[in-house]
C-alpha cells in the first residue's frame, strides 16, 4: 500500500516543482523583438553574442546567485547546472572572451531597470510577467 | 632587464588606457576578477623534485616534504569594457624560476571589435594552444588539481607580445572561433638565461556543438637557444560536457632542435573523465610523455595516473584531492627536477595534492 501514496507523493512534487520552475524569457513592450529561439537565447545569455536588434544589442540581466529561477533557467535553456556555470563564466572572464549578464537582485528590480531600458533581457516567473513586458521564449 | 622594462611599460601603458578609457566612456563597464589557488603538494621521492613545469626551480620530494609553491597561485585581472572597444590586464602571482612570487603581467592587451563577429587584439595575449592553456591558472574550470604535467609542460609559450585576430563563424550546428596571433616573447629560465623566441605565429581553432568541443592548434617560433632555431607545435583536443559526464583528452606533437642541432621530437597525450555527482566530481586522469628521436641528451619521458575528487563546496570555490602515479619510462628521469647523481632511472613515485581554488 506504500506504492500509490509514493507515486502520489512524487506526482505532487513534480507539480510542486514545474510551478515553481515555470520561467519565462522577456523583454520590455517597447522592444521591437517579438520572439527568440532556443539557441539565441542560449547565445546571449552566455555572452557567445552581442545579439544586434534594431535599436542596439539585447542587454541580458541575471538573477541573483543562489536563485532557485535561475538555475532553473540554465538547466532548461543551456542544460547546465549552477556549479557548470560558474565554471564556464570563470573560463569566459579569464580568457577575456566576455563578461557574464549584469546581476539584479529581484524579480522587483528586474521589473524596474526594464521600465528604464528597453533592451534589457530577461527571465523571470511566469506569475511575475505583467503587461509591460513581452514573452518571447517559453524554455522547454 | 629589457624585457622586464618593457612589460611594465606595455602594462603601465594598458592601465593608463584602461583608466582613460573609464573616464571617457559612457556606459563602459570596468571590472575586477581575482583567482586563486592554495595547494599542499606532496612527492613521495627522496631523489629528485617533482614540480609542475620545468620553469619551477625545486617542487617537492628532496627539497621539500609538502610543496606550497608548485600549485598555488594568485591572480587578479581587471576588464574594461566601451562600446566596441575593450581593455584588460591580468596579474599573477606563482612560483617563478627565479624562485620569488613577483607579481607578473601574464597579459596586458586593448580589444577592438570589428563586428560582433570579429575581434581584434594587441598587446600581450594569452596563447590558445591546448583546451585549456588560456585559463590553466584558473584551477576552477578543471576538474583536477593541475593540468597534466606531461602534455602541458610542452607548451611552448603560454603568452606573446603581439596581435591577433578572432573570428567567429557558424557551420551548421557548429559554432566555430578561428584565431590568429603573430608575436614574441622573452621568458627568463631557471638557468637565469634569457630565452627569445620571435616570429611566434599560430593558428588556433575551435568547434562547439552542445556538449562537445573540438579544439586545434598549430604554432611555430624561433628560439634563439636552438639551432635551428625554428620549432613546431601541433595539438588537437576533444571535450564533451553534459550535465553529468565531463571528458576531455588532447594529443600534441612538438618538433624541435637543441642547441647542438640534434632533432627534438616529443609527443604527450592524455584523457581524463569525471562524474559529477551533485557538488562532487570523482574523476580518473591518464597522461604520457614521450621522446621519438634521439636529441642527444637525456630523453624526458614518462606516464602517470591519477584518481581524484573535486568538492565545489561554494558557488565561487571548489576542494579538491588527487593521487598521481608517476613512472619515468625506463632510461629517463620523467620530468623530475634536481636529481640526485647516480640514481637509478625509471623509479615511479606517488603523489598527494590536496588545493583550494576561488575564482570571482
Amino acid at each position: 500500500m506504500r506504492t500509490p501514496r509514493r507515486i502520489l507523493a512524487t506526482v505532487a512534487l513534480a507539480a510542486i516543482l514545474s510551478a515553481r520552475a515555470d520561467v519565462v524569457v522577456v523583454v520590455s513592450v517597447r522592444s521591437p523583438v517579438q520572439s527568440l529561439n532556443a539557441q539565441q537565447v542560449e547565445d546571449i545569455f552566455l555572452g557567445r553574442t552581442r545579439a544586434p536588434s534594431a535599436d542596439g544589442p539585447l542587454e541580458p540581466v541575471d538573477l541573483a546567485e543562489g536563485s532557485a529561477d535561475r538555475d532553473d533557467f540554465y538547466r532548461r535553456t543551456a542544460g547546465m547546472s549552477a556549479t557548470q556555470i560558474t565554471s564556464y563564466w570563470a573560463h569566459m572572464i579569464f580568457t577575456g572572451r566576455g563578461t557574464p549578464p549584469l546581476e539584479i537582485g529581484s524579480e522587483s528590480a528586474v521589473r524596474q531597470l526594464m521600465s528604464r531600458n528597453p533592451r534589457v533581457l530577461a527571465y523571470l516567473p511566469r506569475k511575475d510577467v505583467d503587461d509591460t513586458m513581452r514573452i518571447v521564449f517559453v524554455p522547454r | 632587464m629589457r624585457a622586464s622594462a618593457k612589460m611594465t611599460s606595455l602594462g603601465l601603458g594598458v592601465i593608463a588606457m584602461l583608466t582613460a578609457g573609464c573616464a571617457a566612456a559612457e556606459g563602459g563597464s570596468l571590472d575586477w576578477n581575482s583567482f586563486g589557488t592554495l595547494a599542499a603538494t606532496n612527492a613521495r621521492l627522496d631523489w629528485g623534485d617533482y614540480t609542475q613545469n620545468n620553469l619551477q626551480p625545486h617542487g617537492t620530494g628532496r627539497s621539500q616534504t609538502v610543496s606550497i609553491d608548485t600549485d598555488s597561485r594568485l591572480g587578479g585581472q581587471l576588464s574594461w569594457h566601451g562600446g566596441d572597444f575593450g581593455a584588460q590586464v591580468q596579474i599573477v602571482s606563482e612560483y617563478r624560476p627565479d624562485g620569488s612570487f613577483d607579481p607578473y603581467l601574464s597579459w596586458a592587451n586593448l580589444t577592438y571589435a570589428v563586428n560582433s563577429q570579429w575581434k581584434l587584439r594587441i598587446g600581450r595575449i594569452g596563447l590558445d594552444s591546448f583546451l585549456f592553456s588560456d585559463s590553466r591558472l584558473i584551477g576552477l574550470t578543471y576538474h583536477t588539481v593541475r593540468l597534466p604535467v606531461e602534455v602541458y609542460r610542452l607548451l611552448p609559450l603560454y603568452d606573446s607580445d603581439g596581435v591577433d585576430s578572432n573570428v567567429r563563424w557558424q557551420w551548421g550546428d557548429w559554432r566555430q572561433t578561428t584565431e590568429v596571433v603573430a608575436g614574441h616573447k622573452t621568458v627568463v629560465n631557471v638557468q637565469r638565461s634569457h630565452v627569445h623566441s620571435t616570429d611566434v605565429y599560430g593558428i588556433f581553432h575551435t568547434a562547439e556543438q552542445g556538449p562537445w568541443t573540438l579544439h586545434m592548434a598549430y604554432q611555430q617560433r624561433r628560439v634563439d637557444n636552438q639551432s635551428p632555431p625554428l620549432g613546431h607545435f601541433y595539438s588537437m583536443g576533444l571535450r564533451y560536457d553534459d550535465s553529468n559526464w565531463i571528458a576531455y583528452g588532447e594529443a600534441v606533437r612538438t618538433t624541435s632542435f637543441t642547441a647542438l642541432g640534434r632533432p627534438l621530437i616529443r609527443e604527450g597525450a592524455y584523457a581524463t573523465v569525471g562524474y559529477r555527482w551533485g557538488v562532487l566530481t570523482p574523476f580518473a586522469l591518464i597522461s604520457g610523455l614521450q621522446q621519438r628521436s634521439n636529441s642527444g641528451q637525456l630523453p624526458v619521458a614518462q606516464q602517470s595516473q591519477a584518481i581524484g575528487l573535486r568538492w565545489d563546496w561554494a558557488r565561487h570555490a571548489d576542494l579538491k584531492i588527487q593521487w598521481d602515479h608517476v613512472q619515468p619510462s625506463a632510461g629517463s628521469y620523467g620530468t623530475e627536477q634536481n636529481v640526485l647523481p647516480g640514481t637509478p632511472k625509471g623509479q615511479a613515485f606517488q603523489v598527494f595534492t590536496l588545493t583550494t581554488d576561488f575564482a570571482y
